[in-house]
Parts: structure tokens; sequence; C-alpha cells
């Protein structure tokens, strides 16, 4: 008794010690003793209700047991058929075994029918497996803890993605579970090359991390990286796949984002096809892929399923749909505040009539119409849907009509502003950089009319060829060139043809396909 | 470190954004410019092969380190010293010229010290980030450069006329020579600057390579520029200050496509962004070698740098009208000291003095 009382002595010191590595149990053995094990555990996981210690005996000699688990987390119909009741009835049933089961290990392979079930000799372990959702036996005598897979909770069915629909190709979508976006990957890529690599990031919330790739495929040096870049994320909580985004990613720039982010199983397949790392975050419908490059912004999965013709036309119009959104506006107002002279007439001269009697100068206009732009789409997005229709409707008869009838805002500033926000969806992961980009180009545009335009978008092509994703130019394959790997950016060529990965991923294992062009 | 491609498409792009050095030639041999661009590349060529023997005697040494083993660790540093000069006037000289383009035809009202700040400062966010990133976007610039001289040059189709070319020959061949002088000077030789920054390039780089197909590139565009502009505008090409910009004023396609020449000096700004951000570099290699130790606050050297190219551009010349009359007089054979007659001097000296790289 008195090294439980030390032990629980030591325990509660800690438990005021500052800092969020402090956790006690984790290097610590689990003993033989029962009592001091359950009071330990007690102690550990304080007064939570969800926590069951459901205790039991066994045998004739009445050997007391107990088994540890969270309620929610875990199937309550495979508890008993799996765990308890062979250690209870079945193993029993007619005489006592002659020698009993000393080892965890042996209560295993003696009795035990579940299809999953591991060693611990730790508390850390023991701990890391009943927070995922993992059934623990302890057992009166013997040291360590059986970790039994038992995990079933509720999750959402697998959807449509909300964010990335198509007309074309499968409809999953990564849910919430991590194991469930693994299994979705490995139903695509069924070779035993494909790799799971797991790791618990997160000191609170000890979130599972899956690292996948193809081993024979990805670079190595990429692999190592990853893994090196997420051991090192060093914070209590993940609570999203954009967590480890921005910790992960290569710095460097407040615009663009150099991870790619999807919700569809067969998108993220492709891309590991094509020698990239993804990382699948428990609890979150987003699995991230690296290195992404800027024209990947571009593409969908849906081009690889249609005409290489369409596909390419398609990828061309996102593309423009995304320098319209950056720069209609801001050459809107260049044009009609310092270069009026490039007008044809007859537009200028309707121009002028509708701009005519508003009392702000272009710039001032097109900033009032881009803020209230963007309250709105922000109201639309967060509002339950019915009431986000509604406010969405109010802003476009205010703004469309209302405005433009009480001289405040002219009718051409609203078509640009209109053409602005449409071109904005049709490249919606860019849509982000966009919005602080066309504010940007707009303020250089209102000062230095098409010069400051014109440098800001240099300034703007330098940064893009200034930042990398792990270590690969974000503007490959453009800058630096590389020919073949064109075949697959901003154009689409005939599968038949894509013969290659692209070779700034997967030099070591270059050629996809044995097929003649 | 830069590939031989991005160093090709590096020079061709360099000798492009100069496209508004036309001025200079036009002026002179008239219509049959395109003959003074065509000797200018043969000229051109023989300085450039001269610049090859250099580097063949001294492989994967630049300009600055074999001035050093040549002239001797004093004297070397004296001459790179000048080379950092040399980069500032021609940074200086193309500032101007784009500072009195934009205030003359595009923005008239905006004073030019504006402009030239404004193309200044972005020239030194370029070459903040070193000649590598920028050479890398060689290829995009060079693609941007050549779409844009294959689109007005379609849409000036229906203007030209092939008797626009016509008389030929019919100036002295002093006029030729003079002209092809002018454009060896500017732009095509100044790719010397170059000869510079190759400590910069890949170990297996074929810098010679490089070197000799990215001045016909560059040649070949400007080649075509006078082709464009001499088929657009005939004999009359030789009374404007900028031809170009004139030719390309009258594309109009459907009255809708019209006042195309405001695109023409966009492009021409980012062209010479890029050139302008390469002789930054230069200017910063070649004074850190002149001063023998590296800038650790580089930016700061860029700025003082930017407000001497800025102050040279606004007080050495004294109007726009007179740089063409300056250049052809007088810019030309001072520059033509830097891009040949040194070259010329240091491999004559390493030849009589028999150094080489393996003995050094």
């Amino acid at each position: 008794m008195k090294k439980l009382a030390d032990i629980l002595n030591a325990l509660s010191r800690r438990k005021d010690a500052p800092g969020i590595d402090n956790t006690p149990w984790e290097s610590m053995e689990i003993g033989k003793n029962l009592s001091v094990n359950v009071k330990l555990m007690e102690e550990m996981f304080g007064k939570s209700g969800d926590v069951i210690f459901r205790h039991f005996t066994f045998g004739q000699k009445r050997t007391r047991a107990v088994m540890v688990f969270i309620d929610g987390l875990v199937r309550a119909d495979r508890i008993a058929p799996e765990i308890v009741k062979p250690l209870m009835y079945d193993g029993f049933i007619g005489d006592e075994p002659k020698v009993m089961p000393r080892t965890i290990a042996e209560v295993q392979s003696l009795y035990m029918t579940a299809g999953e079930s591991r060693t611990a000799d730790r508390f850390g372990m023991l701990l890391e497996g009943v927070l995922i959702g993992d059934a623990a036996v302890l057992i009166d005598g013997i040291k360590g803890a059986m970790i039994i897979n038992a995990k079933g909770f509720p999750q959402r069915n697998i959807e449509d993605p909300q964010t990335e629909s198509v007309l074309r190709g499968p409809r999953e979508g990564f849910v919430e579970n991590m194991r469930t976006n693994t299994a979705l990957l490995r139903r695509r890529i069924k070779s035993p090359f494909l790799t799971l690599e797991m790791m618990t990031i997160g000191e609170k919330t000890n979130t599972p991390v899956t690292i996948v790739y193809l081993r024979n495929v990805a670079d190595k040096t990429l692999v190592e990286d990853v893994k090196k870049r997420l051991s090192s994320i060093k914070t209590d909580a993940i609570l999203d796949s954009g967590y480890v985004e921005q910790y992960i990613s290569d710095t460097g720039s407040p615009f663009f984002s150099t991870m790619a982010s999807s919700e569809k199983p067969d998108a993220v397949a492709g891309k590991l096809l094509e020698g990239r790392v993804a990382i699948v975050v428990d609890g979150s419908p987003y699995v991230l892929t690296a290195p992404s490059f800027f024209a990947e912004s571009f593409q969908t999965s849906e081009d690889y399923y249609i005409a290489p013709l369409f596909a390419s036309a398609l990828r061309i119009v996102r593309f423009s749909a995304f320098m319209i959104s950056i720069l209609a506006l801001p050459l809107y107002v260049a044009l009609t505040t310092y270069h009026q002279e490039l007008i044809p007439t007859e537009l200028l001269l309707s121009m002028a009539a509708a701009e005519g009697n508003t009392p702000f100068p272009a710039v001032i206009e097109a900033l009032i119409m881009i803020i209230v732009f963007e309250i709105l789409k922000e109201a639309g997005i967060r509002l339950p849907r019915p009431a986000g229709q509604a406010v969405s409707m109010v802003g476009a008869i205010i703004i469309g009509e209302t405005a433009v009838s009480a001289g405040i805002i002219g009718a051409p500033m609203v078509i640009a502003v209109a053409i602005t926000a449409v071109s904005a969806f049709a490249a919606p992961a860019q849509a982000n950089a966009s919005m602080i980009l066309r504010l940007l180009f707009l303020l250089l545009a209102g000062i230095f009319g098409g010069l400051g335009l014109t440098l800001g978008l240099l300034l703007l092509l330098l940064h893009l060829g200034t930042l990398t994703s792990f270590g690969v130019p974000y503007l490959s394959p453009v800058v630096p060139f590389h020919p073949a790997d064109n075949k697959d950016a901003l154009f689409r060529l005939p599968l038949k043809w894509l013969l290659t990965r692209p070779t700034s991923l997967a030099a070591r294992n270059p050629r996809r396909s044995r097929m003649k062009p | 470190m830069f590939t031989t491609r991005q160093f090709m498409f590096g020079i061709a792009t360099f000798i492009g954004g100069s496209s508004l050095f036309t001025v200079f030639v036009t002026q002179i041999t008239h219509q049959d410019s395109y003959i003074a661009a065509l000797l200018a590349i043969l000229f051109s060529l023989l300085v450039i092969s001269v610049y090859i023997l250099l580097l063949r005697r001294f492989p994967g040494f630049g300009l600055l380190e074999i001035h050093k083993l040549v002239y001797g660790k004093t004297a070397g540093r004296l001459l790179n010293a000048l080379y950092t000069l040399f980069c500032i006037g021609f940074s200086a000289v193309s500032l101007r010229n784009i500072g009195d383009f934009f205030t003359g035809f595009i923005m008239p009202e905006t004073p030019m010290l504006v402009t030239l700040i404004l193309v200044a400062a972005t020239c030194s966010l370029f070459a903040k980030k070193g000649i590598v990133i920028i050479l890398r976007n060689a290829f995009l610039f060079f693609v941007f450069m050549a779409s844009a001289l294959l689109l007005n040059s379609l849409l000036l189709l229906p203007n030209m006329e092939l008797k626009n070319f016509l008389p030929v020959f019919t100036l002295g061949y002093d006029a030729y020579v003079q002209g092809a002088f002018v454009l060896t000077a500017a732009p095509l030789c100044e790719v010397i600057v170059f000869l510079i920054l190759l400590p910069y390039a890949e170990r297996d780089a074929d810098v010679k390579k490089g070197l000799l197909w990215g001045l016909l590139l560059g040649g070949a565009y400007l080649l075509c520029t006078f082709l464009r502009d001499i088929a657009t505008l005939g004999i009359a090409l030789s009374y404007l200050t900028e031809p170009t910009y004139e030719a390309i004023r009258l594309i109009n396609l459907m009255n809708v496509f019209s006042r195309l020449e405001i695109v023409f000096a966009f492009t021409l700004i980012i062209m010479r962004v890029f050139k302008l951000s390469v002789l930054f570099c230069a200017a910063i290699r070649a004074a850190e070698d002149t001063v023998g130790r590296t800038f650790r606050r580089r930016g700061l050297f860029l700025l003082f740098l930017s407000v001497a190219v800025i102050l040279a551009a606004m007080y050495l010349f004294r109007s726009g009208l007179t740089l063409p009359d300056w250049f052809r007089n007088t810019g030309a054979y001072v520059f033509s000291v830097f891009e040949i007659v040194f070259p010329l001097l240091t491999l004559f000296l390493s030849l009589l003095r028999r150094i080489k790289k393996e003995k050094v």
C-alpha cells in the first residue's frame, strides 16, 4: 500500500506541473497487482462518467480481471461475445486447464477470439488504445494488459463530396473516420506497395494520422521529409487536417497553400500513383497530398474521365476564371481611371453615361462592392441554407437594383463585380488567394493604373516562382520548365500519351504505362 | 543554380527586353534597318566567339574571376569596379528609356520619377531573390514576349506591304556599319553581363551553347521586330521616336481590337523589368567582388543601387529625345569598350601570358 501511495503522490505532484507533456503514466509499467492498476487508472481518467470499469472473475480460482473501455467509442455488441464470454466461459468449459496462463500473450493465444488484439506493457499504450476506442483487459497476477480492437462509434455515411461535385466519375467522398478513409484508398489501389504508416499527433487530442504512399513510386526523401515534418509538430491539439497543413507546409506564402487537399478518394489515389504522399488525419474528411503545384489548382479528377480536348478546355477555363477573378475588377478600374482611350468609343460613351452621376471614384466604388460581396458570401455560407438563400437574394436586389438606381454605384461596376465573383467560384482551390490578390491589385490599379497592375503581376510571378512545396518548385512543370510533365498540367493529353509520371515527383520510377502512344 | 536552357532563354529575353532600342538604329538605316540587324548579329557572333574562347580557357569561371586571374588581384578588382559602373550605366540608360516612353506615350500626367521608382523597386525585389530565381522564370518571359510579337504581327498583316522595304541599299556602307555597331553594343553584346553571373550556373551546364543559342534567339526576335515595323511603316519609321509603338498603334480589328499599343507598352515593361533585374544582379556581384566581401544586407545595397540608377537616369540625360543621339555618338562606343575591347584584351593577355585554368 505504501508503494501505491507513493505512486499516487507522484502522480498528483506531476499533474500540477506546468506544460502540456507531463504525462507520467506514459512510461509507467503495468504491474501484476490489479488493485493498484485499477486505482491508477481511476486516477488517470478522473471521474469521467463514460469510462467503464467492468470487473469480473474467471476460472475455478476466481481470478480477478477488469475490462476498461469508453462507452460510445466501442461496439457494445462485440464486448460480450468477443472478450468477456471467451474468458469467463468458453476457455473453462469442463475441467480447469492444467497450466494456468502466466502472461498476457498466453491469454491471447488460449482464449481470445477477437480479430485484432495486442499487448501493452505500459500505461501509455493502454491509455492510447482505450482513448481511440479499444477495450483493455487487465488480469490480477499477470503483468501488462491486453488491448482488443472493439471500435465502433457513430460516423457519417460515405456521401457525395460537398466541395468537389462531379458530373462523371466516382461519387464517394472521404468521411471523418480515418480507417474508413484509408480503406477507401486501399479499395482503389490494390497493391502491396501501398504503404500506410501511422502516428499520433497532438498531446491532448492524440489524433491518429496516417501517411500513405506507394513504396515503389514515391521518392524516399520526400516520404522521410513528410515524416520528419509530422514528427516535429509539438502541439496539444490536431482537430482537422487544416492544422497539419499549416504546421508542415513550406513557409513563404501568405496567399497560396503549398499542400493540396481533397475529399475524393479517386483524386487522392491518382496523386499517390504519381508519386505524391497523402496524409489522412482522423476527424477530417479532407486528405492532404504533397507536394502540390500551382497547376493542380485547376485540375479535377473528372479531367481524366472525359475526352482530353474537353479536359484541356475546362482547365483553361478554370485558369482563365482565376485570372479574371483577380484582374477583371482592377483592370476595369485602371481602364476607366487612367486608360480610357483603350475602351472602344461606343462602349466608353455608354459607360460614361452609367458612371457619370456616381459620387465615388471607380476604385472606391470597387472597394465598397468587394466588401459588400464578401460579407454577403460569408453570410450565405454560414447561415442555415434557407436563410442563406434569403440573404443572397436580398443582397442581390439591394446591390443589383437599388444601389444602381440610387446612383451610388454604376451599373458597369456591378457587372465587373459579378464577373469577378462568378469567376472566383470556378477555381475554388484558389478562392482564398484570389480574394486577397484582387484587393491588392485593385489598390495598385487605383493608384498607379496599368503600370501598377503590370508590376503587381510581375511581383506575383516572382512570388510564385520562389515558392516550393516539399522542396519542389510550386510552379512546376512550367517554372522550371519540364517539357514532358507539361503533357498533364494546363493541358491534358490523351491517356495513351501519358506514359511517365511527373519527373519532379517520381524520378525513381518514372514509367507508368507500357503502351505505345 | 541555373541550367543551360534557362541561361539560353534568359539571354534571349534580355535581348528582347531592349526592343525599344530599335530607334537607335532606324534613324540611321531607315527601311534598311533589317540589314543592319543581320550585320549586327554577325558582328555579335564574332564577339561572342571571343567570350567562348575565354570561357574555354577558364571553364567554370565567371568574367570577374577571369579578370583577377589575368590582370592580377588589384588590377582585376579595379576592372571589376568599372564593370559595376557599366552595369549601373546600362541600367540607367534602360530605365530612362522606359521612363521617357511611359511619360511620353502612356501616362503623360504621371511624373517620370514615379515610373522610375516603381520599375526600379520591382527590379530590386527581383534582384533580391537572385539570378537563379529570375532565370528560372526566363522561359515564361520568353514565351510571353514571343507570343506578343506573333500576335501583333498577325494583327498587323493587313497593314504590311512589301513595297515598304524599297528602295534597298540606297545608303552608304558607313550607315549600315554604324547601325550594326550600335545594335551590337546594345542590346546584342550587352549579354556580357551574363558572364559575370556564370558562377551560378549548374556544374554540367553548357554555358557556351546557351550563350550562342540565346544570342541567336534574341537576335532573331530583334530581326522580326525590325521586319514587322518596316513592313508596316516603311520609310516613315525613320522619323518616328518609337516605331514599334507607332506600328502597333495601327492595329484595328473590326473597330474592337484597336489601341493595342498600350498592351505592347505593358509587355515592354515586363521584358524591361527582366532585363534590369539581370543588370542589378550583375551589379551586385561586380560590387561584391570589388569590395571583396559578400553583402549580408543585400536589400540595403539594392536600395543604394536603385537610388543611384534612378538619379543617373533622371539627371545624366537632359531629355529623352537626345538619348538616341547620345547613344549613337557616345554611349555605344563607351559600352563597346566593356563588351568588346576588354574581353579581347583579356583573351589576348591570357594567351600571351599562357594563363589557363589548369595552371591556376
